[in-house]
This record gives structure tokens, sequence and C-alpha cells, in this order.
């Protein structure tokens, strides 16, 4: 049977389309040192949004994952330029605890902050850890997005989002990666507790991660991502457009689901 | 585009991955769905059996699917298992076999000269290319290899997740012979660079099925704006010229 359905036909003739614009909520503008990427910076992501037909992206760029106090600058700079364009996560790293109040403080006055990027395994701190609780609780009251690395990782695997899922039940819990290794714990989580999404970056690479995570959490609990610069958006838009599922979960998983949480935070 | 897929395997894996193919038949099938003509196949049994099973198996079980051109795995020379080189290779062209498989690290032996030599001595005026994955960032055996054989066309098929140009780029520039599958090429604006550096002969179309998506690598090539001819050859002109010069 074919799998050429009119969306993925449109896709392949076009490269892009604007009756399913994409919205990526996971993605590091800036250069990494462990790997050469051709075109990390604004002008090189905004060329491959225009060529993908990516309508908005949420950012953490490396600088903020990779510098603890003054990396979140880069952040700042580029919603300032391309508010229409960006949206931003700001990088807590529990290390460095004293600098959680400014950040929360900030993220409220900036225009396009969506929330916090967490990444409890390049950080090498538990995602139950005391220092991010406070964050969390944040989070809970204000009912913003926390896109968090996960991973068959105890410091952040199934088991650990579990936990804080439950214990804050209004913060939006983005499973970055959707605990990738741990897939059958991630997509029951995600299933089982409305607040928590399972972010693609990765883990749609997975024959057959797509359509199980469909059938077992719903298609409105997916969310598009690509870790842009390190994935080319169209290698992860033909994971969803190519996997076993219908054109109305593409439609959920490229910027419908994105829409609906952009539009209650 | 006439889609010529690099890399695609079917049979039953020890450990079922998701969407296996259990048959030529089911992979024929998949192919034809997301718009891939052709494809070079391996059967698990190449490398989680033995070669000599899966060699036997995919001439057997591709026989009745023309669009699916069946290769061989190998195994180092001394310990004859294969046969001698010469009974190898008659062989190979009896069964119409023009591209072979090395899994060094699935089979126990080393990627060098000294291991394979009589063979890859006999594969390099023959022009066959061998095509062999990039074990995490093992690029290491890969150089060692290039730099003792600099005229066997080797295919490289990477498996890392993070990009892996700093390890390649040195090589294709000195080797020439060096081919990379674009299947796991996923960094965002990796092709372009590559086919201005190093020629768009140098990568071939796959898809890495079924340890990736099938249809993942088809929108990364068609809209990474390059010219026309350069996409065509990368999606199957390439790998047809490849086997048309393999003389077996």
């Amino acid at each position: 049977m074919s799998r050429m359905t009119p969306l993925v036909e449109a896709f392949l003739a076009q490269g892009k389309l604007a009756a399913c614009p994409i919205y990526d909520l996971h993605t590091h503008p800036d250069r990494f040192a462990g790997i050469y990427f051709p075109a990390p910076d604004v002008d090189g992501i905004l060329r491959t949004m225009d060529r993908c037909g990516v309508a908005k992206i949420a950012i953490a760029p490396h600088a903020a994952l990779l510098a603890p106090v003054e990396g979140n600058d880069l952040t700042f700079a580029m919603l300032a330029a391309h508010p229409d364009r960006f949206l931003g996560y700001l990088v807590f790293n529990p290390h460095y605890p004293e600098t959680l109040d400014a950040l929360l403080a900030r993220s409220l006055e900036t225009p396009g902050i969506v929330g916090f990027k967490i990444h409890p395994a390049m950080h090498d701190y538990p995602l139950t850890g005391a220092a991010y609780q406070p964050l969390f609780a944040w989070a809970n009251t204000h009912r913003q997005l926390v896109l968090a690395h996960t991973w068959a990782d105890p410091r952040c695997d199934a088991v650990a989002c579990r936990t804080i899922a439950e214990q804050y039940p209004a913060m939006l819990f983005l499973l970055g990666h959707s605990c990738w290794g741990d897939f059958p714990r991630a997509i029951a989580l995600a299933a089982a507790l409305p607040n928590v999404y399972l972010e693609l970056t990765a883990a749609e690479h997975v024959p057959g991660f797509i359509e199980q995570a469909v059938r077992g959490a719903g298609a409105e609990k997916l969310i598009f991502g690509t870790d842009l610069p390190w994935f080319n958006p169209h290698y992860t838009l033909g994971c969803v457009l190519f996997a076993d599922i219908e054109d109305a979960d593409r439609h959920a998983i490229l910027h419908g689901n994105a829409e609906r949480i952009l539009e209650v935070l | 585009m006439q889609w010529f897929d690099c890399h695609a395997e079917f049979g039953r894996r020890v450990v079922p991955n998701p969407i296996q193919c259990p048959t030529a038949g089911a992979l024929a099938q998949l192919l034809g769905a997301i718009g891939v003509g052709q494809a070079l196949v391996t059967h698990a049994a190449h490398y989680e059996q033995h070669p000599a099973v899966g060699n036997a198996r995919v001439i057997a079980e591709t026989r009745e699917y023309p669009s699916l051109a069946p290769t061989w795995a190998i195994l180092p020379p001394h310990t004859e298992e294969m046969g001698t080189v010469d009974a190898f290779l008659s062989a190979m062209a009896a069964a119409g076999v023009r591209a072979l498989w090395a899994y060094p690290e699935k089979h126990r032996y080393l990627l060098d000269m000294t291991t394979l030599g009589p063979l890859i001595d006999a594969l390099i005026p023959r022009r066959v290319p061998l095509f062999v994955k990039v074990e995490g960032e093992r690029w290491q055996p890969i150089a060692d290899l290039l730099r003792d054989a600099p005229g066997l066309r080797l295919v490289c098929v990477t498996t890392a997740l993070w990009g892996d140009d700093r390890f390649f780029r040195p090589l294709l520039a000195r080797y020439p012979d060096l081919l990379l599958a674009t299947s796991t090429l996923f960094v965002e604006g990796q092709l372009p660079p590559l086919v201005e550096r190093y020629g768009a002969h140098r990568l071939l179309y796959g898809s890495s099925f079924p340890d990736r998506q099938p249809g993942a690598s088809l929108l990364p090539l068609l809209h990474c704006g390059l010219p026309e001819a350069a996409i065509a050859a990368i999606a199957g002109g390439n790998l047809r010229l490849l086997l048309a010069e393999a003389r077996i």
C-alpha cells in the first residue's frame, strides 16, 4: 500500500507547505565544540527554517547550555532580533542556583520566553535533585514549559520524569528525546499524565517509535523537535511523514500540538 | 527521481525490529510504497548467522524481485570459510553479485590489509565496492585500511548521532575512491558542502532500513538546494554506475 498521502506528496514536491507550518520546540543554535555544523548561526538557522517551512522554533542556544552565567544573553539577543521566528527557553544550570531568581524574573518580563530548558545529563545533575525544585514549583505556578533532556539514564529517565510530573501537575513538561531508550515507560507516562508530552528529537529516527507513541499516548501528546542544527529538519520531517500514521496525526505533531500549547502559556 | 537505495536489509533479526521486513517481497513492497524503485540489499543472516548462510539466502530470496540487487558478506580469506579468493570471486560472478559488505566488529576480525589483503588486492582492480558500517566513531580502522589500500572502492555507512565531518572529510580529501551513504548524514546543511568540495559522485542515497525510518533521507536530498543533476546522481545514478563498473 502506498504511503504517498496528499500531505506526503506535497512535502516531497515542494519541501514545505503553507498549510502545514512546522513548529520546532527543541533547537540549539550556535556552534558546538563536539560537532562541525555548517551553518549554526542566526542567518543559517533562518535559511534552514525558510527552506523547510518551519514557522517558529524555540531556542536554547549551545552558549546557554555551556556558559552558566552569561550564556542566556544570546537567547535574549536572538529573540529581540527575530521575535516573529524565535521563541526562547532560558537554560538553568543547577550548579549555579544563585542565578535562578534573576532568570525567573526575566523570563516573565521578556516577550517570547516560553519556559526553561534543563539538561540533567550535560550538567550531571539529577532531575529529582533539590536545585531544580524551585524552578519546577515556579513553572507549576505559572503554567510554564520545561523542556528537559531525558534519556535512559537514571538522572533523567522515565522514572525520574514521572516523579517530577506527578509532583508538579500544572507544569507543562516536555520530555526531550522522549526518554530515548526508555520509550515504553515514557509513552506510558505521556498517556497517563495530561501535563507530559513526548518531544521527538532523535527518538523519531528509531523505526516504529512514532507509530508506537501515537498509538500509546495519542498524537496530541507528540511534539516535533530537531535539536537544530544537529538534525536536518527535512530528515526529522521525513520520519513523521513516512511513519505509518494518519495525516491528521502528522498535522498534530508538526504544528497543531505546539500551537495549542503556546496558546495557553 | 530514480531512487536506488544503497543500504537496505530484509530478514528476521534475532531481536526483532518493529518495522523489519522478514522477506524480500515485503522490502520491495515497502520501498515501492515510498517511491524507491531499487535497492542494494543485505539479509539479516549475513551478520547475525553467518556470511555463507546470508549469501545463499540473499540470492535465493531476491530472485523473484529484480528491483533488489543482492550483496554478499566477506570474511578473512585466511580461514577459507568462504573458499579461496578465486573461488569466492567466481561464485560472486555466477550469482550476479556486484558489491560486498564487511562486518569486522560483528564477525571479529581486523579491517586491515594483514587480514583482508588477498581479497582486497583482488577487489581493487575489479572495482568491486566494499561497504562497511562505521560503528560509533571508530574511524581509525577506516583510515588505516585506506592508507594501505588507497585504490579500494570503500562505501562507509555512518551510525553516530553526532556529525562525523571532522573524521571523514580528511579521508574524502585524500582517497578519491571513498564514498559515503547519505542515510545518516543528517546534520543540517551537511550535504551541499560535501558535494561542492568532493563531488556528487562521492555520495550514495541510502535508507539504512530497518535501523532508520525508510523514507527519512529522501527529503534532505530532494530539497538540499543542489543542482538537479547532482541530486539525481546521489539518488541513484552513482550507485548504478558503481555497480556497472564492477568487473566480476
